[in-house]
C-alpha cells in the first residue's frame, strides 16, 4: 500500500506544468479570444514535448506511461485551461486505438508524432470540442465502433459560451467508415473510453479549481475595501478555505480512480464516478466563491476568471453529468454490502 | 502508486480482526461519560493493552507494536468494523502521547507513556478558560515556580475549563502563564498534573446529553513538582500548537470512524425507504463519498508522512472536513428517523439503541472541539493561503 505518485511522475509533471505555464499564459488566451481563434496553434509542440505520447507504448514512439501519470497532466492542462482537446486526443483516443489490432493502431504513432488527429465521438458527448479540418473521428456507440476519416462526417457549428471551446455537432450516414469493433467488444471499448474520459476530465477540473483559486486569493490580496485589503477579512478568508478544503477533499479521489483504472481494477469505474463528482463540484463550487470575490468584476470580461469558470462549466457536463455518475454510485452502494470500513480498497476479504 | 495491501498487511489484518472478534464486549458499554460507564472502558483499555493492542504506532518500549501508518490504519479499520467501545484514553493517547513523544525527556516518556497506554493513567485536557476559548492566547491561569525544602515545585493558581471527563481522569496536562509579565502567546508553560493534588476543585459540567461529560477544574495553591514541566519554560505555546496538529491531523478521527458511520446511515434509509423522500438516497450517497474521500485523504498523508513529509496546516482541512461530515450524515438520520428521534436510548423503541440522537449531538460538537472551524479556515487562510491576518 503506498498512495503516493513516483519520482518519474513528479518529474513530468513539473516539466509538463513548466512547458504549459510559459506557453498557455492569460495574455495568450485573451489574444485567441479577442481575434476569435479557437485553439493556440501549438500542437506540433505538443507533440515535440512528448505530451502525446504519454500513454502510448514505446514500440509506436510512446513513453509508456500510465493512468496515474496522465491525470497529473491533465490536471495541468486545466489549470492554464489550455484550449486544445489534448486530453482527448492524447488520453482519450491514443489509448484506445493502440488497444486496437490491425491499421487502427498504426495511426497512433502519426498521431504521437502531432500528425493527424483522431477525436472521440461518444454518445456522452453530444457536441465535438475543437474540430479541426483533417480531424479523424473514432465513433464510439454501444455496439460498433468505427473510425470516421475526414470526408466522412458532416459538421454543423454551435456555440459555447466558453469563448475559447469551439463545438460542432457531428451528422455521420449509417454505415460509413471502417468497423473496427462490434458487438461485446465495442461495448467494453465504449465503457474503457468513457472511463478514460471521465477521469482526465475530473483531473483537468482539478487544475481549473486550482487556478481559480488562485486568482481569486490573489485579488483578494489587492482589492481594498473599508481600507484594508478585502482577504483579511473573515467573510472572504472563509469562502476561500472552503473551496480549498473542497479541493483538497476531491485530489485524492481522483488520484485513487487514476490508480484503479491503471490497475484495471472492479472498482475503477465506481471510483472514476466519484472523481468526476468531487471535482466536478469542487470546481463548480470554487468557481462561484471565485465570483463572489472578485465582485461585480467577475461579472465581466475585464477580469480572466469568466475563461476559468465557463471551461469548468463545461467539462463538469462532458463525459457524463454528475447526476449519471451519482446514479452509478448509489446503485453501487445500495446493491453491494461490501461497503465500510476495511472495504475501501478491492483487495479485503 | 500502490494500491493493494501486502501479503504482510493483510495477515496484520486478519491477527487483528481475530483478536477483536474475541474480546470485544458483545454489549455496548455505558457512555463513558459517566462514572461506571468510565471504569467500564477504562476495563477494556486494559484488555486491549492485554493485547498489546493500547496504541499500536508507539515504540514497543513504551507500550506500542512499532506499526507504521498503514498499519495503524488496517487497526483502526478492523477496531471500527468490529464496533469496538470508544477509547476513554483518547486525550491522552491521541494527544498527549505524540506531545511527550516530541517533547518529553527520556525520564517523563518512561513515567508516563506506558501506564497511558495501558489505560492506568488517563488524562485530560486542561487547556481553555472562560475567557480563553477561541482566543487561547488569552490564558491567565498562573504558574508560580516556589522553592521549598531545598525541592522546586509550581504554584498553580486559576480556572480551566471545557476539561473533557476530568471528574472521573487521573491526570490532566494545562498551560499556565510561568511568566506573570508576560502577555499573550509568551511565557506560557505546559505542565502535567494529578487531579488528586491537594487544592484541585473540580465541578462537572453537564453536557446536552445530561451527562458529567466536561468539568470546570479550579486551582487554589495546587504545588506540582517541577519534574512535571514539559519542554522549556516559555515554550507552552509552541508545544500546545504542536499537540493541537495532532488533535487536527491524522490520528484523533480516522476515517473508518465516519466510514462505519456511513455505512449504519446506508442501513438505515434501507429500513425506513418507503417512508422517504427521493432525496435522501442522494444525501446518503454524498455521505458515503465524503466518507470515502476522507479515507482517501488520510491514505494519501499517511504514504507522504512515511516517506519523511510533514503535516503542516493542512490538519486544520483534516478537521472541518471530517467534523462537517459527521454532522451531515447524523443530521440525515435524524431525519430518516423522524418521530423516533428524539428517544433516549433507555427507551426501547429508540431507535438503533438511541445512537442517532446520542452521534448527532456528538457531532454538533465536532465543529467546536480541537479549534472551532472558524478558526480552521481562518489558519487555512493565512497559512496555506498568506491572505493577511486583520
Amino acid at each position: 500500500m503506498k498512495f503516493a505518485h513516483t519520482q518519474d511522475q513528479l518529474d513530468l509533471r513539473d516539466g509538463a506544468r513548466e512547458y504549459l505555464r510559459g506557453r498557455c499564459t492569460v495574455e495568450q488566451l485573451r489574444d485567441l479570444k479577442d481575434n476569435n481563434n479557437a485553439e493556440l496553434g501549438i500542437w506540433s509542440e505538443l507533440a515535440e514535448q512528448g505530451l502525446l505520447a504519454y500513454l502510448v507504448s514505446e514500440e509506436r514512439g510512446g513513453l509508456a506511461m500510465d493512468q496515474v501519470g496522465f491525470a497529473l497532466i491533465a490536471e495541468e492542462a486545466g489549470y492554464v485551461a489550455l484550449p486544445e482537446p489534448f486530453v482527448d486526443v492524447a488520453g482519450v483516443c491514443a489509448p484506445a486505438l493502440e488497444g486496437l489490432n490491425g491499421t487502427a493502431s498504426d495511426i497512433v504513432e502519426n498521431l504521437v508524432a502531432g500528425g493527424q488527429r483522431v477525436r472521440s465521438l461518444h454518445s456522452a458527448n453530444p457536441y465535438l470540442n475543437q474540430l479541426a479540418q483533417g480531424d479523424q473521428l473514432l465513433l464510439t456507440g454501444a455496439d460498433s465502433v468505427r473510425l470516421l476519416a475526414p470526408d466522412g462526417y458532416q459538421s454543423k457549428a454551435v456555440e459555447s459560451i466558453d469563448p475559447l471551446r469551439r463545438l460542432h455537432v457531428i451528422t455521420v450516414e449509417p454505415d460509413v467508415g471502417s468497423e473496427l469493433l462490434h458487438g461485446a467488444d465495442a461495448a467494453e471499448f465504449a465503457e474503457s473510453m468513457f472511463n478514460h474520459g471521465a477521469l482526465f476530465t475530473a483531473a483537468e477540473l482539478l487544475g481549473i479549481t486550482a487556478a481559480m483559486i488562485d486568482m481569486a486569493t490573489a485579488y483578494a490580496k489587492e482589492r481594498k475595501q473599508f481600507g484594508n485589503v478585502i482577504g483579511s477579512y473573515q467573510a472572504v478568508k472563509h469562502h476561500l478555505a472552503s473551496a480549498f478544503v473542497a479541493l483538497e477533499f476531491a485530489r485524492p479521489v481522483v488520484y485513487r480512480a487514476s490508480a484503479e483504472l491503471a490497475a484495471q481494477s472492479d472498482k475503477a469505474t465506481l471510483s472514476i464516478a466519484h472523481a468526476k463528482v468531487a471535482a466536478g463540484n469542487a470546481a463548480i463550487n470554487a468557481a462561484e466563491v471565485a465570483i463572489q470575490i472578485y465582485g461585480g468584476m467577475g461579472y465581466t470580461f475585464e477580469v480572466d476568471l469568466h475563461l476559468w469558470m465557463k471551461r469548468a462549466w463545461a467539462l463538469v457536463g462532458q463525459w457524463g453529468s454528475s447526476h449519471h455518475h451519482m446514479n452509478k454510485i448509489e446503485s453501487g452502494i445500495f446493491s453491494d454490502t461490501a461497503i465500510g470500513p476495511a472495504q475501501t480498497f478491492a483487495q479485503n476479504n | 502508486m500502490q494500491l493493494q495491501y501486502t501479503d504482510q498487511q493483510n495477515e496484520f489484518r486478519q491477527t487483528v480482526r481475530d483478536w477483536l472478534e474475541a474480546h470485544v464486549p458483545q454489549k455496548t458499554l455505558p457512555s463513558l461519560d459517566t462514572e461506571q460507564g468510565f471504569e467500564l472502558h477504562r476495563d477494556w483499555e486494559r484488555t486491549l493493552k492485554s493485547g498489546d493492542w493500547g496504541m499500536v504506532t508507539w515504540p514497543k518500549e513504551y507500550g506500542g507494536r512499532a506499526c507504521d501508518l498503514i498499519e495503524w490504519l488496517i487497526f483502526e479499520e478492523e477496531y471500527y468494523r468490529a464496533g469496538a467501545p470508544l477509547r476513554v484514553s483518547q486525550n491522552g493517547i491521541f494527544l498527549l502521547g505524540p506531545t511527550l513523544m516530541e517533547f518529553g525527556s527520556d525520564e517523563q516518556k518512561q513515567r508516563f507513556l506506558p501506564p497511558m497506554a495501558a489505560g492506568d493513567e488517563i488524562w485530560a485536557q486542561a487547556w481553555s478558560e472562560p475567557n480563553a476559548g477561541s482566543d487561547m492566547a488569552a490564558i491567565r491561569s498562573k504558574a508560580e515556580r516556589i522553592s521549598e525544602h531545598g525541592k522546586d515545585y509550581y504554584l498553580l493558581n486559576g480556572q480551566k475549563t471545557w476539561s473533557s471527563r476530568a471528574v472521573f481522569a487521573d491526570w490532566a496536562f494545562g498551560i499556565f502563564r510561568t511568566d506573570p509579565d508576560s502577555s499573550r502567546h509568551k511565557g506560557l508553560s505546559f505542565v502535567l498534573f494529578p487531579l488528586d493534588t491537594p487544592g484541585i476543585t473540580i465541578r462537572p459540567i453537564l453536557q446536552l446529553d445530561g451527562d458529567p461529560g466536561f468539568a470546570e477544574i479550579f486551582f487554589d495553591d495546587v504545588k506540582v513538582s517541577v519534574d512535571n514541566l514539559l519542554g522549556e519554560e516559555g515554550q507552552g505555546w509552541q508545544i500546545a500548537m504542536a499537540t493541537a496538529g495532532f488533535e487536527r491531523g491524522l490520528m484523533l478521527r480516522s476515517p473508518a470512524r465516519f466510514q462505519r458511520t456511513a455505512q449504519r446511515l446506508i442501513g438505515l434509509y434501507e429500513r425506513y425507504k418507503d417512508s422517504l423522500s427521493s432525496g435522501v438516497r442522494e444525501k446518503i450517497t454524498q455521505a458515503y463519498m465524503d466518507a470515502e474521500a476522507y479515507c482517501m485523504n488520510t491514505y494519501y498523508t499517511a504514504s507522504r508522512l512515511m516517506a519523511g513529509g510533514k503535516i503542516g496546516a493542512e490538519a486544520s482541512c483534516n478537521k472541518i472536513f471530517w467534523s462537517e461530515l459527521d454532522r451531515s450524515m447524523h443530521r440525515t438520520a435524524m431525519s430518516i428517523i423522524g418521530a423516533q428521534a428524539e428517544l433516549v436510548e433507555t427507551v426501547p423503541e429508540a431507535v438503533d439503541e438511541g445512537i442517532w440522537l446520542d452521534g448527532y449531538m456528538f457531532s454538533l460538537a465536532g465543529p467546536i472541539y480541537a479549534g472551532s472551524n472558524e478558526i480552521q479556515r481562518n489558519i487555512i487562510s493565512e497559512r496555506v493561503l498568506g491572505l493577511p491576518r486583520p
